[in-house]
């Protein structure tokens, strides 16, 4: 790991939602999210990957209940 | 006793008590900032990301061993580590 890399652990109820037409947003359309943000700065990536899902989201909310922890590597060694 | 035994034993305890379905993961971290290293044991959970600072290139976080230990649970879940550098 590098400094600056970060780690992203999830539920799967952030990647486990409908659109409208029943489509699920499914765990490649997440991965596909994170790398549109990478380079934002830590809290503004995770409030944007959140919003995006709740965006798509029928009722702009989470079918499931969600857990997201991130870590970012400040320095090693 | 390692951690996840711990944490089986203890689990295995509540969910025989259960009187309905329950699900449970988790998801375990060792950040080594000294080595700069990541181990992890993941149990039930999605794939953990990594995403590289500079490129922004995402990975999944995939394990390479199944658990050392039987379960309690049935059907046991899988559990999987990996260090990442």
């Amino acid at each position: 790991m590098k400094k600056g890399d970060r780690v992203m652990l999830f539920t799967d109820g952030l990647f486990e939602v409908e659109d409208a037409a029943g489509t699920l947003f499914t765990e490649d359309r997440l991965h596909t999210t994170v790398t549109r943000y990478a380079g934002l700065p830590a809290q503004e990536f995770f409030d944007r990957v959140i919003n995006d899902v709740r965006q798509f989201s029928e009722r702009k909310s989470f079918d499931d209940d969600v857990c997201v922890v991130g870590m970012e590597v400040q320095h090693t060694g | 006793m390692p951690v996840f035994r711990q944490v089986n034993r203890a689990l295995a305890v509540i969910l025989k008590q259960a009187d309905t379905t329950m699900f449970a993961t988790c998801f375990y971290v060792v950040a080594d900032v000294e080595r700069a290293q990541l181990r992890f044991a993941n149990v039930g959970h999605p794939s953990a990301l990594h995403i590289q600072h500079g490129n922004g290139a995402a990975h999944k976080l995939q394990g390479n061993g199944p658990p050392d230990r039987p379960w309690e649970f049935s059907p046991p879940p899988v559990m999987s580590r990996q260090a990442v550098r």
